[in-house]
């Protein structure tokens, strides 16, 4: 392989780096926001709501789920 | 606003520019790592199967093969579901008799009952009494399951949807176990049959918890200087294993970020000043609740930085990331990195192995760059776009040797 590596894409940060210390919600996999302080809760919904996410059988509901690996913002364990 | 504006501007170009790294990034290792833990040996690699024990040993051995000084932490118990055979599901409805494809129509909820013999009964749709029948819900709670066990019910069947390619994805997180067998139904069938208000189902759901003990593979590269600034590279090596005649490789989540963290940790081995830790953490139990990270961040001293990797697979518009801790100057480095590379980042939640090094207080970022087929058979080798990779850890090195050297400017 190679380093002949090249790009046009405008890249870095789209707004500002620090919102990355509290990520949207919408669309995305574990509604709640991620502070320095949140410990990880296992028994949260990874996507969308708890409801959803017992009535899929799942850790999270699999169309929220869906839109959050589509837009690459993965998923929960 | 978050941005780095001083004199290490500059030269964020040049500490990202590839050309000047004095070994080659290899498209040929990156795919190698994946291909390797997603083959069969391994089974998906669900923490605490031989499989997955045998993912440590090979990554143990590679790791050991790169330079590293390798130790393998066993990660304490913790409870996940196991499937002891296929679900199977037969339901006749208006007459006609139809066999469930397993994960295509129907799968195991994970708080069902072992259930290894089929049970055959009629259904029990809204208002109809549900002794000894099947009972048909809109949703799952434990109150529910408890109801329908004390109305005689023989087992509850809800709706779940599927994924884009029609798939139900795998979980394997434990929580209370019902009292009845319980499955999931695509919601066009669910609606289907409980239009029909009869018919019946002849089921099975042979599901168990089991305790697994996992193994954390640890490799260090270099140890800090006293007072350096030391950075581990984390990603999880798990899968949800494979089901009892279907493979699930796990290629995408997490192969493709374990091959990215080992690529990028053997080019900054060559890379970043002597004084400079440098270490990786391939983590077990994340799909169990991150239970591998969870028990790792007690031990990783506080002035650590960590980068999490958890899907590297298929880059469509911007990487995600998730930071926590006192991650502010590790940002501002990832974010020159990204404008260094091409590569876009966006804000986005990355519940990962990242959350329990940010809640031990480290700074830490966790990114994701696509988890195309997640935990399905469909999560297979060719899914992992290599360009992708190759970004991955492109940005993964531009970010940390664009760190070390703002930590060294900030210290002068």
């Amino acid at each position: 392989m190679s380093n002949e590596i090249s790009t046009t894409k405008q890249g870095g940060f789209v707004g500002d780096p620090a919102e990355a210390f509290t990520p949207p919600t919408g669309g995305g996999c574990c509604g709640s926001p991620v502070t320095t302080t949140t410990s990880m809760n296992a028994t949260a919904p990874c996507c969308g709501t708890a409801g959803a996410a017992a009535a899929a059988g799942a850790c999270c509901e699999s169309t929220a789920k869906a839109e959050a690996v589509a837009a690459g913002t993965g998923c929960c364990g | 606003m978050l941005r780095m504006t001083d004199e290490l501007t500059g030269s964020a170009s040049r500490l990202a520019d590839p050309g000047a790294f004095p070994d080659r990034m290899s498209r040929a290792r990156l795919s190698a790592v994946v291909a390797e833990l997603a083959a069969d040996q391994y089974s998906g690699r669900r923490v605490g199967t031989p499989g997955g024990t045998a993912a440590a040993r090979w990554l143990a051995d590679h790791l050991r093969d790169l330079g590293a000084a390798v130790t393998r932490d066993p990660v304490p118990a913790t409870t996940i579901t196991h499937l002891s055979a296929t679900p199977t599901l037969v339901w006749t409805a208006a007459g006609e008799t139809t066999t469930g494809v397993h994960r295509r129509d129907f799968s195991e909820h994970l708080a069902s009952a072992d259930t290894p013999d089929p049970i055959t009964a009629e259904v029990a749709t809204a208002g109809q009494n549900t002794a000894g029948r099947w009972q048909f819900v809109p949703t799952y709670t434990a109150a529910i399951a408890a109801d329908a066990h004390r109305a005689g019910a023989v087992g509850l069947i809800l709706p779940r949807d599927t994924d884009e390619a029609g798939w139900m994805p795998k979980m394997i997180t434990a929580p209370p176990v019902s009292p009845l067998p319980v499955l999931s139904l695509r919601p066009d069938i669910h609606r289907h049959i409980s239009a029909t208000g009869s018919g019946t189902v002849t089921a099975s759901v042979p599901l168990h918890t089991v305790e697994a003990v996992g193994t954390n593979v640890h490799g260090t590269f270099r140890r800090p200087a006293a007072g350096a600034a030391n950075i581990l590279l984390a990603a999880h090596f798990d899968g949800v294993g494979d089901d009892p005649q279907v493979r699930l490789p796990a290629a995408c989540d997490n192969a493709s970020g374990i091959a990215v963290v080992i690529e990028a940790a053997r080019l900054l081995h060559h890379l970043l000043p002597p004084s400079i830790g440098l270490a990786v953490a391939l983590l077990d139990g994340e799909e169990a609740g991150a239970v591998g990270s969870a028990h790792h961040a007690r031990q990783v001293s506080a002035d650590t930085v960590v980068i999490n990797i958890d899907g590297a697979a298929s880059l469509t518009g911007a990487a995600a990331v998730e930071a926590g801790g006192p991650a502010h100057q590790l940002l501002a480095a990832l974010d020159q990195a990204g404008a260094a590379t091409g590569i876009p980042l966006v804000a986005g939640p990355m519940p990962s192995d990242n959350r329990r090094y940010a809640a031990a207080g480290l700074a830490s970022v966790g990114i994701g760059m696509g988890l195309p087929g997640y935990q399905t058979p469909a999560e297979t080798v060719d899914r992992v776009e290599i360009s992708t990779l190759v970004e991955a850890t492109w940005l993964t090195v531009a970010t940390v040797r664009i760190l070390t050297a703002s930590i060294e400017l900030t210290s002068v």
